[in-house]
C-alpha cells in the first residue's frame, strides 16, 4: 500500500538530526578557518568528456570548502545526536544571538552543507 | 494538578502594535501589518491589523474586516461572548471575541478596535492556546496596546529595543542573518538603524572604525568619540551632495544632504548598532539622541 507522503512542518524539521558525511576530511588552518575536503562524483557529461580526452578517466574529484569561525561552531555541534533545534539554541547561546537570528543562520548553513553532500539529515 | 502561572516577559513592539509574549515564543514571520508568533516552530498566534477609513460605521467595518480575514487566512470565524474575567487597563479598546476554525486547526481570537487611533487588530490563537483565565491569550490581549502614549513609538523585536519619533514612518526593513536594517522616513529626513552581530566575530582583527568604513565606504572626515548607554560610540558628520562644496551656495544647497552616522559596540548583547540620519537642512543631532544609541 502506498503510504501518504508526510506533510512536513517547521516543527518536524527542527527535530531532525544532522549527521556529518564520514568521508569529509577536516583541515584546520592557522587563520582559524576550517577546510572541509570531500570527494564528489563527476557529472555524466564530464565523465563522457574525460573518456574522450583521457585513457584513464577519474570518477571523482576533491572539492574543498572553507568555513569561518561561525561555521566551525555549527560544524562542531554536529555530533549525530543533537537535533536542529538544539544546535540552534547552542549556537544562539554561544554567540549571544537572538533565537530567530540563530535559527536563520544555522538552517541556511545546514541547507548549504546538505546541498554539497557534507551532511545528511536523519528523521528522529 | 496546578499549572505554573504564565509569565509574559518578552515584549514585542512592531509598527505601532505592542504586546507581551512568553519567553519561549518568538516572531516567526512579519510584514508591515502582520505578525506570526511561534514556539519551537509551531504557530501560537497570528496578528493582523488595519487602519480604518476616514468615515465608516464600526459594524460595517468589522464585517468587512472579518470577511477579508476569513478569505485571507482561509478560516471560518464564529462570534463568541466576551469572557467574564476579561478587562483591559486602557479605556478606548473595544474587544470582540470569536472562535475560528480552518481545515487543519482551530482556536480562539479577538478583534480589537481602538477608538483613539481607529486601528482594527485581529488576534487569533492556535488550538492549544485557548482563551481562559490567566492563559497566554488572556495575558497577551491584556498587554496589548496599539498607539504610543508619548511622542515616541517603541520597537522591540529580535533582541533590539529602541524608539522613534511618532511622525517617522517605517519605510523599509530587512532581517538577514548577521544584519538587521530598518529604515524610517519623515518628510525628507531618512533614518536607518542597523544591528550587526555577533560583534566579537565581526570585529575580530579590526577596529570599530574599520568596520564602519566597510559598511559605509562614503564616510568622510574623522570620527568623534562619545559615550551612550550601550557603550562608547564613534560618530561622523559630513555633507554629501552631487557637487563638492556645492552646499555652501544657496542654489545648490537643496541638493546637499547632511549625514550623521553613529556606530557603537554593545558588548553586553554582542552586537554592533549603527544609526544613519540623512537630512536636507541640518545635522539632526537631537534625533540621534533619542535613537537606539542616543548619547548622554
Amino acid at each position: 500500500m502506498a503510504g501518504k507522503e508526510k506533510k512536513w512542518t517547521k516543527s518536524d524539521a527542527l527535530l531532525c538530526i544532522p549527521e556529518k558525511n564520514t568521508g569529509v576530511e577536516e583541515i584546520f588552518l592557522d587563520t582559524g578557518d576550517l577546510i572541509l575536503s570531500f570527494q564528489v562524483r563527476y557529472k555524466a557529461f564530464f565523465m563522457r568528456l574525460q573518456r574522450i580526452l583521457r585513457t584513464n578517466p577519474q570518477k571523482t574529484f576533491t572539492r574543498k570548502i572553507q568555513i569561518d569561525r561561525l561555521g566551525i561552531d555549527v560544524w562542531s555541534l554536529l555530533d549525530g545526536k543533537k537535533d536542529v533545534r538544539t544546535i540552534i539554541k547552542a549556537f544562539a547561546t554561544l554567540h549571544r544571538l537572538d533565537d530567530k537570528e540563530a535559527e536563520i543562520s544555522v538552517t541556511l548553513f545546514l541547507r548549504s552543507l546538505g546541498e554539497k553532500g557534507l551532511i545528511r539529515i536523519r528523521e528522529p | 494538578m496546578i499549572n505554573d502561572p504564565i509569565h509574559l516577559n518578552k515584549p514585542i513592539a512592531w509598527n505601532g502594535v505592542a504586546f507581551k509574549i512568553p519567553e519561549s515564543w518568538e516572531i516567526d514571520s512579519l510584514d508591515n501589518t502582520h505578525l506570526i508568533v511561534s514556539e519551537n516552530g509551531s504557530p501560537r498566534a497570528e496578528i493582523k491589523w488595519t487602519e480604518s477609513p476616514q468615515s465608516f460605521t464600526l459594524e460595517k467595518h468589522l464585517k468587512k474586516f472579518i470577511s477579508r480575514s476569513q478569505k485571507l487566512l482561509n478560516i471560518k470565524i464564529h462570534e463568541q461572548v466576551s469572557p467574564p474575567f476579561f478587562s483591559h487597563s486602557i479605556p478606548g479598546f473595544k474587544f470582540f471575541f470569536f472562535s475560528w476554525e480552518s481545515p487543519s486547526s482551530k482556536g480562539d481570537g479577538a478583534l480589537i478596535f481602538c477608538t483613539h487611533c481607529r486601528r482594527l487588530t485581529l488576534f487569533r490563537f492556535f488550538f492549544d492556546s485557548c482563551l481562559i483565565l490567566n492563559s497566554s491569550p488572556h495575558l497577551i490581549l491584556s498587554s496589548f496596546t496599539d498607539h504610543p502614549i508619548t511622542d515616541q513609538v517603541s520597537w522591540q523585536l529580535f533582541g533590539m529595543a529602541f524608539s522613534t519619533p511618532v511622525n517617522f514612518i517605517l519605510s523599509d526593513y530587512s532581517f538577514k542573518p548577521g544584519c538587521f536594517i530598518m529604515g524610517f522616513e519623515y518628510g525628507k529626513i531618512h533614518m536607518t538603524l542597523s544591528s550587526w552581530g555577533p560583534a566579537l566575530f565581526l570585529l575580530s582583527g579590526k577596529t570599530l572604525a574599520d568596520f564602519a568604513g566597510e559598511r559605509l565606504p562614503e564616510l568622510s572626515g574623522s570620527a568623534t568619540a562619545g559615550t551612550c548607554d550601550r557603550g562608547n560610540y564613534l560618530e561622523w558628520s559630513y555633507r554629501q551632495g552631487p557637487f563638492k562644496n556645492a552646499g555652501v551656495l544657496p542654489f545648490f544647497s537643496s541638493h546637499s544632504r547632511f549625514i550623521l552616522f553613529r556606530i557603537c559596540q554593545d558588548t553586553e548583547n554582542n552586537r554592533i548598532y549603527g544609526v544613519k540620519i540623512d537630512s536636507p537642512k541640518r545635522f539632526e543631532t537631537d534625533l540621534m539622541k533619542g535613537s537606539i544609541i542616543g548619547g548622554r
